[in-house]
């Protein structure tokens, strides 16, 4: 089995030179969201993402994705391509809501996943003064080469 | 019970394809559960499928097809002894070989008494990125094709006739047998073909010895 470890251990790598960042959070909105404001969110939210990963090193998005849950339905978007811009798929309806959940996924090529986190961080800063809104870190993931520990030779 | 794996680089359109797919395979009358591997703890793609009434588990804490291939078969012994699915369809994370993933799912049937049949291993390639992915994860998106038994260019709306082409040239170059299909996530073009394949074709059982002898012509290994 040396043989297949060898190449597994080498994939593990090649997808580890993906920075990943993974966050849980709990967004309020004072002055309540509507569907159109949650997607401005979204839309902002990951384009900032992305644009603080590039400033920071990154040469390629892996993915860039949320999924919001709300009282009102679930709004999900996704960035890959710059030039093609951010993909929502909503199922919000019409009314208005303070408080949401976000999860929030980022990999992205070329830089490992503490700048990944630091620049995911700053970006959530921005657009969440942006947006006036208060948001609470639930969980978040980092762990670079965590995937490959067991590969390893000791 | 069936399980059928959809692989692909990020971004590629899996978890698109997969809850169409999924949804059209209910239409027909098939009862499916999808299981989702993604990469850390914080899981963003089984809420998005359940939010579509798909039964979705997700298995995180590292990759499925070796690290947590137990949690993985205990998944599988779990939903045919509970939910009793005739498809389970399986969106790894960008690092799972499907060799070891069938042979993770085979470990199932020690746990229940459930028979594993593999659907075609579908690989998907995004045509209006394939440059850019060569450029920077060659190595991955190879080996994601050299496993497939159907290699699906995804975005064909998208993408000019010369980035389908150099996508048809490449997959053809890394694994001449594969079957190559036109498809669109967006416009649903090719769905019925994916679920057919899907729905009506088999691929091998895991063989160790054939595992090996294809990874000696492959990667020179051995």
């Amino acid at each position: 089995m040396e043989d297949d470890d060898e190449l597994h251990l080498e994939l593990h790598r090649a997808a580890d030179e993906l920075g990943k960042y993974a966050a849980k959070m709990h967004v309020h909105d004072p002055q309540s969201f509507t569907p159109d404001k949650a997607k401005r969110f979204m839309d902002n939210l990951l384009n900032a993402v992305a644009k603080e990963c590039f400033k920071d090193g990154a040469d390629l998005i892996g993915h860039i994705k949320a999924f919001v849950t709300a009282p009102t339905g679930t709004l999900m978007g996704s960035l890959v391509d710059q030039k093609v811009g951010v993909q929502l798929t909503s199922t919000l309806e019409n009314g208005k809501f303070e408080e949401a959940e976000v999860t929030l996924h980022v990999i992205v090529h070329g830089i490992w996943d503490d700048k990944v986190r630091d620049a995911t961080r700053r970006a959530i800063k921005k657009v969440i003064k942006e947006h006036d809104l208060e948001l609470e870190v639930l969980k978040d993931h980092f762990d670079t080469e965590k995937s490959i520990e067991h590969h390893l030779k000791k | 019970m069936k399980l059928a794996q959809i692989a692909g680089f990020l971004g590629s359109g899996k978890t698109t394809l997969l809850i169409d797919v999924s949804r059209e395979l209910v239409l027909r009358g098939h009862r499916i559960a999808i299981i989702v591997n993604d990469v850390g703890e914080i899981n963003v793609d089984a809420k998005f499928i359940e939010s579509y009434g798909l039964k979705a588990r997700e298995i995180s804490g590292g990759c499925i097809c070796c690290q947590i291939a137990g949690s993985f078969a205990n998944t599988i012994a779990v939903l045919h002894n509970t939910f009793k699915p005739d498809i389970i369809i399986v969106e790894p994370s960008g690092v799972a070989i499907p060799w070891g993933l069938k042979r993770a799912a085979e470990y199932s049937e020690e746990e229940t008494d459930v028979i594993i049949e593999h659907a075609p291993v579908i690989t998907l390639v995004d045509a209006t990125r394939i440059e850019l992915l060569m450029d920077a994860v060659r190595r991955l998106v190879e080996t994601q094709i050299r496993e497939a038994d159907v290699v699906l260019i995804n975005k064909v709306d998208a993408a000019t006739e010369e980035q389908i082409e150099k996508s048809r040239t490449m997959i053809k170059k890394i694994n001449p047998n594969a079957e190559i299909l036109l498809v669109s996530g967006r416009n649903q073009v090719g769905l019925k073909e994916v679920a057919d394949i899907i729905e009506t074709r088999v691929s091998p059982r895991y063989d160790e010895a054939v595992e090996k002898e294809l990874l000696r012509k492959q990667y020179g290994a051995g």
